[in-house]
């Protein structure tokens, strides 16, 4: 009733669409945590702020 | 549990956690995406049954985070948990994501099958409503002002929800039984096969995580903004 | 008891005077009928099928128009903080209120169906059925709307809200109301009318509670 490789036409978006939006969603989960910490370096000051090493640069 | 109650013993905790479940979550996603395409095509779905590695993942957590939701709301309502409500709100925009990806891969996945984007499916159907449970709470949490307020008017709604939520499916289910003689969201027919279900529990494995990696890093996320906005409301004073 | 009594009659004089809620509900459950075959096409067996779904429809979305002013006017004109110290329980309070919205919407569109059901065609034999899954299920309406109006109640403008909070929950209801409507024309026992007793009668009892956790809340700071 279906044949095999026709229907991969639907399989690629519907991987693009999942891995796209994840890693989207990844990265702006990231960027907020990183807007989040960097804001609160900004009014703690540098004195009692531990280093973190960041997973990512 | 309780341990973490306190948000700097979290942060503790998390920032020792992340990294490995991070790690993790990409291995898993590794190994899930290549034994999806290692998998031969289905005899009667041919390649279109690789849509079910990343539909059926997306629905489970989907269906899991509200779940966790609920819990989350309760005990925020219960033992009043400081952290709780902060999982219950970062819980839910990750939700709402999982629930719209299992909509659109169920779409992808239907046209090929029954030749339409969309069908009233009681599966499909079920996540349509899963959905707005998910757009409503957080629609509510964010038109209350007042933090407290909404967190509490949000924790009864997830409540309500997930109560609902069985008799959502069941009402659904009776209903497509009645149009459509049965439900025809079985993924990869009766029983799936072996080769199937490697895949399947990969992506599956790797959704899950992701999600918990997301929801640390946005609780996280929330408790730095928190200590950020105390402290500029300290200078104001 | 007394007291409870007095606030539902205040609340249904208040619903059912000129330019009240219950009219409202009642001109667009009529409107929304009677718009429905100039929408679809006037053919009689479309019609019979649509009927009771349609009436069913209109009759939720008529439930929620009238649930937005359901604490909202009481809450803004400082009324609400007078009944908090009356001697009647916030649980009380809630169901006065629910009872009210149910016996100035809900009922009198259960009354008017009938007559809808005659406009679109309806086969006369399912007329008891679709009566009685809305005298049941507009309860369910009522009670639901009431814990949403509650929690919505501090927000401006919260009626936007009501209808994608309420309708996700209220779909078992639609569900087994109409199905027990055309259940009866397809002459197929399904126990529809009775899952939706179990939905509403499971709804009408937890809904004082809720709402009135929500309405403590909400009136606490």
């Amino acid at each position: 009733m279906f044949s095999a490789g026709k229907y991969f036409a639907f399989v690629w978006p519907a991987y693009a669409i999942s891995l796209g939006a994840l890693v989207l969603a990844v990265t702006v989960v990231w960027r907020l945590y990183r807007r989040a910490r960097a804001k609160l370096k900004e009014f703690k000051g540098a004195a009692d702020e531990r280093p973190r090493n960041a997973r990512r640069g | 549990m309780f341990a973490y109650a306190n948000p700097k013993r979290f942060m503790e905790l998390s920032g020792r956690v992340l990294p490995w479940l991070a790690g993790v979550t990409a291995i898993l996603f590794a190994v899930g995406l290549y034994l999806s395409f290692a998998a031969p095509p289905d005899y009667q779905q041919g390649d279109t049954v690789r849509i079910m590695f990343i539909h059926v993942p997306a629905a489970w957590v989907a269906m899991m985070a509200y779940g966790f939701l609920a819990l989350a709301s309760l005990i925020s309502l219960v033992n009043r948990h400081p952290l709780a409500d902060v999982a219950a709100k970062q819980a839910a925009p990750l939700g709402a994501m999982f629930t719209a990806l299992a909509l659109v891969t169920g779409s992808l996945w239907g046209r090929p099958m029954w030749g339409a984007y969309w069908v009233w499916d009681g599966r499909l159907t079920s996540f349509l409503l899963l959905l707005f449970l998910y757009l409503g709470y957080i629609a509510l949490r964010n038109a209350i002002e007042s933090e407290t307020r909404a967190a509490k008017a949000a924790a009864i709604l997830a409540l309500i929800g997930v109560v609902n939520l069985p008799i959502i499916e069941f009402s659904v289910q009776w209903w497509t039984t009645l149009h459509q003689g049965e439900s025809i969201f079985r993924a990869g027919g009766p029983t799936i096969a072996a080769v199937f279900l490697w895949p399947l529990f990969a992506m599956a494995a790797a959704y899950t995580l992701l999600f918990f990696t997301l929801l640390i890093v946005r609780i996280r996320t929330d408790i730095l903004e928190r200590r950020a906005r105390a402290l500029t409301m300290g200078h104001a004073a | 008891m007394s007291a409870f009594v007095a606030l539902l009659a205040r609340d249904v004089r208040l619903a059912t005077r000129a330019g009240g809620s219950a009219m409202l509900a009642l001109a667009f459950f009529a409107a929304v009928a009677t718009l429905v075959p100039f929408g679809i096409g006037s053919e009689p067996k479309l019609l019979a099928r649509v009927a009771a779904g349609i009436v069913w429809i209109a009759a939720v979305l008529a439930g929620l128009l009238a649930l937005d002013r359901l604490f909202q006017a009481d809450y803004e004109d400082g009324s609400l903080d007078l009944l908090a110290l009356s001697p009647v329980s916030f649980e009380g309070i809630a169901a006065a209120k629910i009872a009210a919205h149910w016996l100035t919407t809900g009922l009198p569109l259960t009354i008017l169906s009938p007559l809808l059901a005659l406009l679109l065609n309806l086969p006369t034999k399912a007329y008891i059925t679709l009566f009685v899954s809305l005298l049941v299920g507009t309860s369910a309406i009522s009670a639901i709307g009431g814990v949403a109006a509650a929690l919505t109640l501090s927000i401006r403008r919260g009626g936007l809200l009501l209808p994608l909070l309420v309708l996700p929950l209220l779909t078992p209801a639609l569900i087994f109301g109409a199905g027990a409507v055309l259940a009866k024309l397809d002459r197929i026992e399904n126990g529809a009318i009775w899952f939706l007793a179990a939905f509403s009668a499971v709804a009408v009892l937890l809904s004082p509670f809720l709402t009135a956790a929500a309405l403590r809340f909400n009136l606490a700071e």
